[in-house]
Order: structure tokens, then sequence, then C-alpha cells
């Protein structure tokens, strides 16, 4: 028992060494792949969100660090152990999963204590892990009751509790939040970052909603198409993105993209066409090699409606999205493209009406053919 | 709201006709339903009113529908005379034992194949759903003479032993334990809990309800038991009610008011159980036949 708690604290003060390493991980479903030389390191304490489309392998990576799954090539450390080969009761990590998998015959202290009754802790220690959990959640008030009886925020607390209570070296979540409403989405969103920042534990958090990711992460795995595409902090994920498809992905409303019709290399600056319209950009260009089916790439909130009617893109208003704080305008320019472009809450634009929109230059991209992204430096 | 009006007033009379000629339909069907309920339960009365007369006026001719002299004389030969505790006895434990061994190993199996990987795990199941199309009776003499060998005739072990292999609940089970989500088998094993723990404490109570009723539909089927317990257990100290009552006779030959009160005697244990857990049973008997209830 006492030995029992004493490899807990080891394991945490490894952790704090050295967190979670994936190196060249591989896997395969039959012929099938699935995950292809993924390597990463998370840091010890590290709130890290795994983001990307459905299908792109990231729930396969979290189980397959959790045990869960088998890993076809490659290892994974967690702490300075080897834990490949490991059975997930051994990994010291605990897990939520996107329908919580409470037991829902027992109640909610019985579901938290189970796993501690399984390796045998004392009575008094499961009683104190469980109280202390309870508190730190919130949810002593429902440890008699089982989970029919609790609504989904609550659920998904006691879930987050019995992975708690393990104290385990890294918290693993898999969509923790998909199956609540917006608003309790909203709200338990910013409770586990509180949890995080109070416990600061590691989490890997898988999820496809990037306002999740951007608002929880300390850093972001961006993975498409069985690799990882980008890891960095939100910002600049959302500022640098690496390749055409992060761009795209992150954002909300997505990023523009515009047909480059003509591309000059000046002094290692891009001077671009588009349409009809020449922009001097100062994006760093050093090391673009062609000159063919280039894109250009703004976020709406980077383009703004230019009140003198001298802005660089001109085009027609069709769609306009009020949303209180913001409007969000479709504009048609006139080589058909439509791009959105943010406006002010009050915007006085009504569709079919003509309009001039201004640049931010220091915002833009450009993607070569590969989807390589270039930015201004 | 002309055409509303127009519409309402040409579809109404074919609403009532329809619903007439449906009224009339369901009250050729009740009627159907009624003489049939009857035609089935008419030789149960008969048996119970049967029982309750005195031998004297159930062999006079005609048909009397009620007993004109009521007694108890048949019961109360056969409680005196007979070893009537005995078989009740013989047939709770056996019962008792086959639906708890029934019930363990089969959920037991179900959980291997349902949950486990491991090389010739189809053709496990394969075999099982075979030996589901297999009768009893086609296996009775290899059971009675492996129970000879094993010198297990005569015993309560030989009346089980037999009755412990039910195919038809290691199905249902692994039906309903390939419909619980993975997550809590994989939740259970990072909960440090084992195969056997996962089994017994997550997916049996998650299953309660399939337990129960597998357990009651198997309760009763072994408590009603007759050909194997009555070639293993030749002795009247083990045999069980289905067996016993052949043997409720005087050298005068057969007794009907003594049979009939015997099979009642037999009967009513099982009676009970049903009016007790109705649902559960007409649940186990849906999932025999393969309609999740």
């Amino acid at each position: 028992m006492t030995q029992h708690k004493q490899n807990n604290n080891d394991n945490h003060s490894t952790a704090n060494q050295s967190g979670i390493n994936l190196s060249n991980v591989c896997k395969n479903f039959g012929n099938i792949k699935i995950l292809e030389n993924i390597s990463l390191h998370i840091n010890s304490g590290e709130f890290i969100v795994f983001l990307g489309p459905s299908g792109c392998g990231k729930s396969t990576l979290l189980r397959m660090i959790a045990g869960l799954e088998d890993i076809d090539e490659g290892q994974i450390h967690i702490g300075d152990r080897r834990v490949d080969q490991l059975a997930p009761n051994k990994r010291g990590i605990a897990m939520v999963f996107q329908n919580y998998a409470l037991y829902p015959h027992m109640t909610v202290r019985q579901n938290m204590s189970f796993g501690l009754t399984n390796i045998g802790t004392d009575k008094k220690e499961i009683i104190r892990r469980v109280d202390e959990a309870a508190s730190t959640l919130e949810i002593t008030q429902l440890l008699d009751r089982r989970p029919a009886e609790l609504s989904g925020g609550q659920r998904q607390r006691v879930a987050i509790g019995r992975a708690i209570v393990r104290e385990p070296i890294a918290f693993l979540l898999d969509e923790p939040l998909s199956n609540l409403d917006a608003a309790l989405r909203g709200r338990t969103r910013i409770e586990l970052a509180q949890l995080h920042q109070r416990i600061k534990a590691t989490m890997v958090y898988v999820t496809h909603d990037q306002t999740e990711a951007m608002t929880l992460a300390n850093r972001i795995v961006i993975m498409n198409n069985r690799k990882i595409e980008q890891v960095g902090t939100p910002m600049e994920i959302y500022s640098k993105p690496v390749s055409r498809f992060v761009a795209g992905f992150i954002g909300s409303p997505a990023m523009n993209f515009m047909p480059i019709t003509q591309f000059t290399n000046k002094d290692g600056k891009a001077n671009i066409s588009i349409g009809t319209t020449n922009i001097n950009t100062d994006i760093n260009v050093t090391d673009l090699t062609t000159d063919h089916s280039l894109t250009f790439g703004v976020r709406p909130d980077a383009l703004s409606v230019a009140e003198n009617g001298k802005g660089q893109l001109s085009g027609t208003v069709e769609i306009v999205e009020r949303l209180g704080d913001r409007t969000l305008l479709h504009v048609r320019l006139s080589d058909n493209t439509i791009i959105v472009a943010e406006d002010i809450g009050k915007s006085r634009l009504e569709p079919n009406s003509a309009v001039s929109l201004n640049i931010n230059l220091s915002e833009t991209h450009i993607f070569d053919k590969q989807g390589k992204a270039y930015h201004v430096s | 709201m002309n055409h509303n009006q127009t519409s309402q007033s040409t579809t109404k009379p074919n609403h009532t006709q329809r619903d007439r000629f449906i009224d009339i339909g369901g009250l050729i069907l009740s009627l159907v339903t009624i003489v049939g309920a009857i035609i089935w339960a008419f030789p149960i009365y008969w048996t119970l009113i049967t029982s309750f007369k005195p031998e004297t006026e159930v062999i006079v001719e005609g048909i009397s529908l009620f007993p004109k002299n009521f007694t108890l004389e048949a019961y109360t030969f056969i409680w005196e005379n007979t070893n009537i505790a005995g078989w009740y006895l013989n047939s709770f434990i056996t019962s008792s034992f086959i639906t708890f061994g029934v019930i363990i190993s089969s959920a037991g199996c179900a959980y291997i194949i349902s949950q486990l990987n491991f090389p010739g795990r189809r053709l496990l199941y394969i075999l099982i759903l075979g030996s589901f199309m297999v009768p009893i009776q086609a296996l009775i003499v290899n059971h009675f003479i492996l129970m000879a060998q094993f010198k297990l005739l005569n015993t309560w072990a030989g009346i089980i032993l037999p009755q412990l292999i039910v195919p038809v609940v290691v199905i249902v089970y692994k039906q309903f334990f390939d419909a619980v989500p993975k997550e809590f088998k994989e939740a259970a094993q990072l909960d440090n809990a084992s195969h056997f723990k996962i089994l017994f404490k997550i997916y049996l109570p998650m299953n309660w309800g399939v337990t129960s009723a597998l357990a009651i539909v198997t309760f009763i089927g072994a408590w009603n038991a007759f050909l194997w317990p009555f070639l293993a257990a030749t002795g009247e100290a083990t045999m069980t009610v289905p067996v016993g009552i052949t043997q409720v006779k005087n050298s005068f030959g057969i007794v009907y008011a003594r049979t009939m009160a015997s099979a009642v005697l037999a009967g009513l244990p099982i009676a009970v159980v049903y009016l007790l857990f109705q649902r559960r049973i007409t649940k186990a008997i849906m999932l025999s036949a393969g309609v999740k209830g």
C-alpha cells in the first residue's frame, strides 16, 4: 500500500522531469495506415490539444498513449519509462472518455473509488481522495447518486473526478465536452482550464472543436491525413500556419483563399496580382521557387471596409451576417471569387451594395502548389 | 378555408368507414383469441377440477364442469403416501444449481467470445451456434453412458451436469455484451480491473435485466425437465417432481384425481414463479427468439 503511494509519488516526480515522448510512432489497421511516424514531446504540466478533422487519427493517437491500442512501430515514454509494451493500468495515466463510461449501476462514490479499490488502496485513503476530488469539482452533494440521476455536465465532472483520484502522471481526455449543449460546453471549458491551472497536471486533450483547442491549449497539435501538420501555441497556429490545410482549418470564419494571377519575387518579397488588383506584400518568399498555382490567403479579420472606397479589393456584398459585436460580409469580387470580410457590428452595408476592402498586409499569406505557407516575417 | 372545408367533408366518411372496418376486424380477432385461450386453458381447468373431485365422480359418464363433492382427498393421499417433499427438494436443488451454473458459465463464455481477441474465437462461436441446433434428445444416450461411467447416475450431480449446456443463453449474452460500449471495458481496464472483475462487476450488473430474465427461464426449464432426470434418477431418493409424479399410482392402476393432483402440485411452483416474474419471463422468451426487448 505504502509502496503504491510511493510509486505514485515517484511517477509524479518523474513526469515533472520529462512528460510524454512519442518517437516515430506508427499504427496500421491491416493494410491501412492510420498514423505515420508521429514524433512529439509533451512537456510536464502542459495542456496539449490534438486537433483535426474526423478520421485524422487523433483519437487513435490518444488511445495509443493510453495503451488501449497497440503501436506497430516506434516508442512511447511516459516520464522516463518506456510504456508502449505496458498494459493501460501500468502506464500511470487516467482517461476521460467521450461518453464518460461511468458505470451505471454504481454510485458516484463507487465510480470514483473503483480503480483504487482494485489496487487495494486503504479505505481511509480512498475516502480522503474521493472527498478531496469531489470538493475540487464541487460534486460532493452528488456522491450517493447514480449516473442516471446526473445531468450531462455533472457526469462529465464525475468522469474527471474518477481520473483525478488516481493521481495520474497525465490525464487523457477524448472529446469530453462533445456530448454537452453549447452553453454548458462553454462553462465546462472554463472550468477545465481552471482545473488545469489548479492541479497543474499534464493533460492531453482530443477535440475537433477549434474553439476548445484555442481556449484550452498551451500548445495545439494539428493533425491531418495520418500525420502531424503543425505543433504550436494557439496564436502561432492562427497567425503563422505552416500549410494551407492548417490555415483553412483554424479560424472561424475560415481564411479567404484567392488565386494569384501574377507573381513577382522582388528582393525576397512577393508582388502579386489578384484579378486586376496589384498588391505589394511583405511576405517573405526568398525560397519560393515557382510562380505557378499560388494562392493568396487573408483572414476575414484582416480585411476591413475602406470608408473612402479606395481599398485594395472591391466587389459586391452578397450576404450580410449580423453577429452583434461584428458583421460578416460575403463579398463577390470581379473574378467571381467570394470572400468573407469583417465589419463593425453596426455595419451600414446591405446585400447588393458595392464595397471596397482594405487588406492588413502584415497578416497575409501565400501558399504554393503543395500547400506550403509563406508569411510576413 | 373553403378548400379545407371541402377536403374535410370528402375525407371524413372515408375515415369513418375505415374505422368501422377496423372495429369489426378487431372484434373478430378478439373473439378468435378468446376462443383460442379457452381451448388452451381448458385442459388446465379440467386438471384442476378433477383433482378436487372424488374418484367415483371422476369416472362417471358425461362432462361435469364443477366438482359436485369438493374434496382434498387426492392431495392428502399424495402428501401422506409419496415422497413429494423429497421430490420438491430435489427439484429445487437441481434447478437452482443448473440455473446458477448455466448463468455463470454462459456469461463467462459469452464474455470471452464477445470481448477477447484470440485465434479461433469465431470458430468457437460457430461451434456454439452449431450445438444450438443439436437437440438434447440426440445426445441423451451419450450423456447416459458418460454419467454411468462417472458413477453419477442417481445423484444430483448426474442430473445437473448434462443440463448445464444451454447454448442459447451464451448467444443471448453475447448479443448483449456486444452492445455494451467498449469504453466501459476500457475504463475498467484503466481502473486496474481484471477480466474476471470486468465480467462480474461491470458487464453482468449492467445486464442485470437480461440475467434475471434468463435465470428465471432457465430455472423453469430445469424444473420442468423430464426426459433426462427420468433417465438419470431411477431411485426415489433423487427423483425430481416431474419424474416423481409418474409414481403416483397404486395396485389398482391409475387414479385420475390423484394423478391430476400430482400434476397440479408439480406445476404450482412454476405457476407462482410465472405470476411473480411475468414481464421478465416474456422478455427472456423474446430474447431467446432473437427479439431484443
